[in-house]
C-alpha cells in the first residue's frame, strides 16, 4: 500500500477542535444572515483559503451586513472603503505626510484602509481601473510599496469586494486577469419568503445584529493553517485537472479562454477548506463538484455565440461538471449507470 | 474485476455474433455440399477462441486498476474519497459496508439482443430445410464420333454381305474397337478425333476401291457371259478375261481383299474359254459382284441410312452437344460453336424487328465508346462571339473611403458575424 510518508495528516484531536470553531462560527454567521448557508458555507471556504471573495448580487441582500458581522465574530480589524470614480490608489493603500519631528522634516507613511484584517471593498467596480489595480495588487502581495517603501498588510488578510450586476452606467468591470485574483465569485441571491418573514420579524431597519466574538485571531490563523494540511487524493487532484483542461478543450461549451493554473490551485485550495469544514482529513471530488462554480465561474470567458444564445458561465460550468465525471474510468458498453448516488 | 469482465464481454459480443451468423451461414454451405456436421461445430469452437482471444486483447487496454475501482467505489458508496486516502496511508480503511455494490447494471440490451438474434439466425439456418448437392452425380451421356459410329457401320454392313476375308475384317473391327474402348472423356481429345477421322477416311477409300473393282469385275463378267451364250469363240472373250483377270488382282490385294471363294470364281470365269463356267454360273457370279458393288457403293452413303440414333448424335456433336457438357451452357464459341450470346451491339436493327419500334442508343462520348456504339463526330468551329470585351472589368468599388480615426461602414461580415446576427434577429 503507498503510504504518503512526508505528509502529517490533521489527528483527531485537532480535528474535533476545528470543527467544533467552525460550527460555533457559523452559527455565529447565521445569526447575522438568515437563510443564506450556501452563501455562508462559501465564505467560510475562502477565509479557510485565505483566498479574496468577489460578492456579486443586489443591493440590500445583506452582503456589507455579513462582512461585519464576519468581522465581529473573528475579532478582526475590519475597514470599509466605499468605491467611487475618484477614489485614488493613495486613498486605500495610504500616503506618506510630512510630518516634523524633532526639528526634523521627513514623510511619515499614514496607512490607508488597506491595513485591516478583513476589507470591505464595496462597489469594487465603480472605482478607476488604476485604483482596482492597487488593490488587485495588494490582494495578490500582501504587502503596499508606497515611495519605494514597502509596508507588509497585516496576517491574516481579507478582502470581501461587492458588485452590483445591474449599475453598468459609469462602473469599469474588472478585467479577467484582475478577476483571476478572486479566489471566489459569489452569487448572493435574494432571500425566500419564509427567510423575509424571519427577517422581518427578527430585525429593525438601522439596528446592528449583535454578533458574538466566537474565535480569536490565533484561532483563525490556527484553523488557515490546518487547512493545507487536509490530504488531497490523486484522484481528486486528477479530476481537479480533467476540469480545468476541459474549459480549454470542450469547444462545444462555448469557452473562448478557459481557466488558468491558478485555478486549479484555487479549487484544490477549495476543495481541501471544504474539506475541514466538514471535519474530514481529506478533500474529495464531492468538494471539488461544489466549490467548482464560485472557482470557475470568472476564470473563463465565452464567446460571443454562447453570449448570444443565452449561455453564462455558470451554466456552463454546471455543463462542465455534468459531463466531466469524478472519475476517468470507462464505463463498458455493457453496464448501465444505474445506482450513483 | 466485474468491470474488466464487461470490458471484455463489450468486445467479445459483436465478434461473437458475427461468428455465430458465420456459422450459420457455413452450416447452409456445408449442408448443401454434404459436408460433415463437425465441420460446423470445429469452425464455432475455433471462431469463439479466436474471438475470446482478440477481444481480451482489445479490453485489456481498456481494463481499470485498483486506483480507478476504489474511485468508483468510493463515489458509489458517499465515501467522499475516503477509501483512496486510505490507500494513501493517510486515513484508516473505513468499516465495510454490509453490501458493496459498484452502482453498475447490467445492460442486457447490449449483451443479450445481439448473441440472442445471432443465435437465433444459427438456429434457423441449422433448421432451414436444404437439399445436398449431388456433384459428380449428374451423368452427361456423351456419344461416340459419329465417324466410329459409321466405321462400325460400314464394317457391319460388310460383314453381312460376306464380301470381304473375314480377318481383314476382324482387323479393322480390331483397331476400331480399339478407339472405342477408350474412356468416353477421351474421345474427343485431338488425337482420338483424329486417329477416328484417319480410320474413317481409310475405310471409306478402300471400299471406294473396292466398289471400283467389283464394278469392273462384274462388267467383264457380264460381258463375257454375253459373249458366251451368242459367240463361243475363243478369242473375242480375251479382252474380257484380261479385264476380269486386272480387276480380281486388284481386289485381292487391295485393303479390303475380297474372300478366297469369290476369289476363286474370278479365277474361274478367266478361264471360261475352256466352257468351265456355265451360262448359269456366270450369271450367279454376275449377281454376286453385283451384290457385293452395291454393298460397297451403299456403305459411303449410308449417312442417310444411319440410325436416327445417330444421327442425333451427330448433331449433338456438331451443336457442341455430348462432350461432357451441359445442354444449358453456352457453346464453345467461334463459327458454328453451338449457342451463342447476344451480340454486343447498340444499333437499330433494320431487319428482323419484331413489333412496335426500337429506339437506337448512341453515345457522343467517344471515351467510353465500345465495339458496335454508334459514334459520331463531327468538325466545327468554336462559337466564340468576336463582340465580347476582353480588357479589364471593374467588380465593385468603395463608395467612403474612410479617414483616420473614423467608422467605415461594412456591408458584408464574415461568417461568424453573419451567423451571430441571423441568430440575433431571430
Amino acid at each position: 500500500m503507498p503510504t504518503r510518508t512526508d505528509f502529517v495528516p490533521i489527528n483527531d484531536a485537532e480535528m474535533a477542535a476545528s470543527a467544533t470553531s467552525l460550527g460555533q462560527l457559523r452559527d455565529a454567521l447565521n445569526t447575522v444572515l438568515f437563510g443564506q448557508e450556501a452563501l455562508i458555507e462559501m465564505v467560510m471556504i475562502g477565509l479557510l483559503s485565505r483566498g479574496h471573495l468577489l460578492l456579486e448580487g443586489l443591493p440590500g441582500l445583506g452582503k456589507t451586513e455579513l462582512v461585519k458581522g464576519l468581522a465581529k465574530a473573528l475579532r478582526l480589524d475590519s475597514k470599509r472603503i466605499q468605491f467611487t470614480p475618484d477614489l485614488l490608489p493613495g486613498d486605500i493603500t495610504g500616503n506618506p505626510v510630512l510630518q516634523e519631528i524633532d526639528g526634523r522634516r521627513s514623510f511619515i507613511f499614514q496607512p490607508g484602509p488597506l491595513f485591516a484584517n478583513l476589507v470591505l471593498a464595496d462597489e469594487i467596480n465603480r472605482a478607476s481601473p488604476k485604483t482596482q489595480s492597487a488593490l488587485l495588487e495588494a490582494m495578490q502581495e500582501r504587502q503596499v510599496t508606497v515611495m519605494g517603501v514597502t509596508h507588509p498588510l497585516p496576517d491574516p488578510f481579507f478582502v470581501l469586494a461587492t458588485q452590483n450586476p445591474i449599475e453598468l452606467e459609469g462602473t469599469y468591470p474588472l478585467p479577467e486577469a484582475q478577476l483571476d485574483r478572486f479566489l471566489l465569485k459569489i452569487e448572493v441571491k435574494r432571500s425566500a419568503v419564509e427567510t423575509l418573514e424571519k427577517i422581518v420579524l427578527n430585525r429593525t431597519i438601522g439596528v446592528e445584529p449583535d454578533v458574538p466574538a466566537v474565535l480569536s485571531r490565533e484561532g483563525l490563523i490556527h484553523l488557515l493553517d490546518l487547512a493545507p494540511q487536509v490530504y488531497l487524493p490523486p484522484v481528486v487532484a486528477n479530476y481537479i485537472a480533467r476540469l480545468v483542461d476541459g474549459t480549454h478543450t470542450r469547444a462545444s461549451l462555448g469557452i473562448k479562454y478557459g481557466a488558468s493554473p491558478r485555478a486549479a490551485l484555487a479549487l484544490a485550495a477549495a476543495a481541501r477548506s471544504r474539506a475541514l469544514l466538514q471535519a474530514r482529513p481529506n478533500a474529495s471530488t464531492e468538494d471539488v463538484h461544489a466549490v467548482a462554480p464560485p472557482v470557475l465561474q470568472h476564470r473563463i470567458i465565452l464567446d460571443y455565440n454562447a453570449r448570444l444564445d443565452g449561455a453564462s458561465t455558470t451554466s456552463v460550468v454546471e455543463k462542465l461538471l455534468a459531463e466531466i465525471p469524478a472519475h476517468d474510468l470507462e464505463r463498458p458498453k455493457t453496464l448501465l449507470d444505474a445506482k450513483i448516488r | 474485476m466485474r468491470i474488466n469482465i464487461h470490458h471484455w464481454l463489450a468486445r467479445l459480443i459483436p465478434k461473437l455474433s458475427a461468428v455465430l451468423v458465420l456459422t450459420a451461414l457455413f452450416d447452409l454451405f456445408r449442408r448443401e455440399i454434404g459436408l460433415p456436421g463437425r465441420c460446423s461445430g470445429t469452425l464455432l469452437l475455433f471462431g469463439l477462441g479466436v474471438v475470446a482471444g482478440w477481444a481480451w486483447l482489445q479490453a485489456r487496454k481498456h481494463f481499470c486498476g485498483p486506483e480507478q475501482a476504489l474511485a468508483r467505489l468510493e463515489t458509489v458508496l458517499g465515501l467522499h474519497n475516503r477509501l483512496s486516502a486510505a490507500r494513501d496511508g493517510v486515513v484508516p480503511w473505513p468499516a465495510p459496508p454490509k453490501k458493496i455494490d459498484d452502482g453498475y447494471a447490467p445492460n442486457w440490451n447490449q449483451i443479450a439482443l445481439p448473441v440472442l438474434a445471432a443465435s437465433l439466425f444459427l438456429w434457423s439456418a441449422h433448421m432451414f430445410p436444404v437439399h445436398p448437392l449431388k456433384l459428380g452425380d449428374e451423368k452427361v451421356p456423351i456419344s461416340e464420333p459419329p465417324e466410329l459410329a459409321q466405321v462400325q457401320n460400314w464394317i457391319n454392313a460388310l460383314k453381312a454381305d460376306d464380301l470381304i476375308e473375314p480377318e481383314k475384317l476382324e482387323e479393322m473391327q480390331t483397331a476400331l474397337d480399339r478407339l472405342h474402348d477408350r474412356p468416353p472423356a477421351d474421345w474427343y481429345t485431338q488425337d482420338n478425333l483424329e486417329a477416328a477421322n484417319s480410320l474413317k477416311e481409310l475405310t471409306e477409300q478402300s471400299m471406294n476401291a473396292l466398289a471400283q473393282d467389283l464394278g469392273q469385275a462384274d462388267a467383264s463378267v457380264q460381258a463375257m457371259q454375253e459373249k458366251a451364250e451368242n459367240l463361243h469363240d475363243a478369242v473375242s472373250l480375251q479382252p474380257m478375261q484380261d479385264q476380269l483377270r486386272t480387276a480380281e488382282e486388284n481386289l485381292a490385294s487391295g485393303n479390303l481383299p475380297l474372300n478366297r471363294e469369290l476369289v476363286q470364281q474370278l479365277k474361274n470365269g478367266e478361264a471360261a474359254t475352256d466352257k468351265t463356267l456355265s451360262a448359269s454360273q456366270l450369271a450367279a457370279l454376275h449377281e454376286r459382284l453385283k451384290k457385293g458393288e452395291l454393298a460397297a457403293q451403299t456403305a459411303p452413303k449410308s449417312d442417310r441410312t444411319l440410325s436416327e440414333e445417330m444421327q442425333k448424335a451427330m448433331a449433338d456433336a456438331a451443336m457442341g452437344k455430348g462432350m461432357g457438357r451441359r445442354e444449358l451452357e453456352p457453346g464453345p464459341g467461334g463459327l458454328g460453336g453451338g449457342k451463342k450470346s447476344a451480340p454486343l451491339e447498340l444499333q437499330a436493327r433494320d431487319q428482323d424487328t419484331p413489333e412496335g419500334n426500337l429506339t437506337q442508343v448512341a453515345s457522343d462520348d467517344m471515351s467510353r465508346a465500345s465495339l458496335g456504339d454508334t459514334v459520331k463526330v463531327t468538325a466545327s468551329a468554336h462559337a466564340v462571339d468576336p463582340r465580347s470585351y476582353l480588357g479589364t472589368q471593374t467588380a465593385g468599388a468603395a463608395q467612403v473611403g474612410g479617414n483616420g480615426g473614423e467608422a467605415v461602414w461594412r456591408s458584408t461580415y464574415d461568417p461568424q458575424e453573419a451567423d451571430a446576427l441571423d441568430r440575433f434577429f431571430k
